[in-house]
C-alpha cells in the first residue's frame, strides 16, 4: 500500500518515503507568504501526531502576522532566515505535571518532537520548508504570543517557501546506527540501502 | 526612513537583550558582556539623530544607572526580565 501525503495544493505527488528522504532543514526563504490553507493542513498534521497516553497536552500557536513574527524572531537566536510564518509548539499543563515526575516532563517534550516532525514533513509535502528551532527565550516568546503561565514553549518551527533546496547533509550509514537482534551485530540486508 | 531605523534599532537592541538572557544561567561572563553591549547600545540610541523614540531608550538608560554589575545570578535574571517586559510593552504600544 502506498501512503501519499501530498495534498491538492501541490501538483507533485510524493510518497511518504520520498517526503522523508527529501526533507531538509530550510533556513532561507522567498518572501511569498504561506497560505492559510497550507497552515491549517500543517497544524492538522501536528494534531494527528502520537502523544504519550494520548494526552495531547500540546498547544500550537501559528504566527503569520509579520509584526508578531518579527518579535518571535527577535527572541530566538536560533531562528535563521526570513520565514513568513512559524509555529510555536509547546506543552500546556499545571506546574506539578512538569515538576512532579521527570517521566511526565520527558514524554511531553517527546510529544512535541513527534508533532514537529509531522509539521516538517507536511510542510515539505506541500512544497514548503522549515526548521525546528530550540534556541529561543521561552519567557519572551510566551509574552509575545500572550500565552498563559502554564504553557511551556518547547520548539519553534519556521515555515516558508524555500528559495533553494539545501544539499543533503551527510548521514551515517544504516549499518552504523542499526543492528540486528544484538548490539553491534551487522545485518547484511542493510548494506543494500544507499547511504545518502 | 526614520521609522525603519527605529524598528531596526529596536530589533537589534532587543536581540542583544535576548542573547544576554540566553546566557544568564551559564558560568562565565557572557551574559554580563551582552548586557554591557546592550547598555552601550541604549546610550548610542540617545545620540543617533534619526532615532525618534528617544523616550523609550531614556527609560532604559535610567534602569542601567542603578544596575549592580557584579550581582548574583538571580538579581541579574530579574534585571534582564524587567528590561524584557519594557521592550515588549514598547512593542505593544507600537501596534
Amino acid at each position: 500500500m502506498e501512503i501519499v501525503l501530498s495534498s491538492s495544493l501541490n501538483s507533485s505527488d510524493m510518497s511518504l518515503f520520498d517526503v522523508i528522504g527529501s526533507r531538509r532543514s530550510v533556513r532561507s526563504f522567498t518572501d511569498e507568504p504561506v497560505s492559510d490553507e497550507e497552515l491549517v493542513k500543517i497544524l492538522d498534521a501536528a494534531r494527528l501526531a502520537p502523544s504519550g497516553g494520548n494526552q495531547q497536552r500540546w498547544k500550537f500557536v501559528c504566527v503569520k502576522n509579520p509584526r508578531v513574527l518579527r518579535m518571535v524572531k527577535n527572541c530566538s537566536p536560533g531562528f535563521y532566515g526570513e520565514a513568513t510564518a512559524c509555529i510555536v509548539a509547546g506543552i500546556e499543563g499545571d506546574a506539578p505535571a512538569f515538576s512532579g515526575t521527570e517521566y511526565g516532563s520527558l514524554v511531553g517534550v517527546l510529544d512535541i518532537g513527534f508533532a514537529a516532525e509531522n509539521i516538517l514533513l507536511a510542510a515539505h509535502a506541500l512544497g514548503l520548508g522549515g526548521c525546528a528551532i530550540a534556541s529561543f527565550n521561552s519567557s519572551c516568546v510566551k509574552k509575545v504570543v500572550n500565552a498563559p503561565e502554564n504553557f511551556r514553549p518547547t520548539l519553534i518551527i519556521s515555515l516558508g517557501h524555500p528559495d533553494r533546496q539545501p544539499p543533503a547533509p551527510k548521514k551515517k550509514s544504516l549499518s552504523d546506527v542499526a543492528y540486528l537482534d544484538e548490539w553491534g551485530n551487522a545485518w547484511e540486508k542493510q548494506e543494500s540501502v544507499p547511504n545518502e | 526612513m526614520s521609522e525603519i531605523l527605529d524598528a531596526h534599532f529596536f530589533d537589534y537592541a532587543f536581540q542583544v537583550l535576548n542573547y544576554a538572557i540566553e546566557f544568564v544561567k551559564a558560568p562565565g561572563y557572557s551574559s554580563l558582556r551582552f548586557t554591557d553591549v546592550l547598555e552601550k547600545t541604549v546610550n548610542l540610541a540617545l545620540q543617533i539623530e534619526g532615532i525618534e523614540n528617544k523616550g523609550f531608550y531614556e527609560e532604559l538608560r535610567k534602569k542601567f544607572v542603578d544596575r549592580r554589575v557584579m550581582s548574583d545570578q538571580g538579581t541579574r535574571e530579574a534585571f534582564l526580565e524587567e528590561l524584557l517586559t519594557m521592550f515588549i510593552e514598547e512593542w505593544r504600544k507600537e501596534g
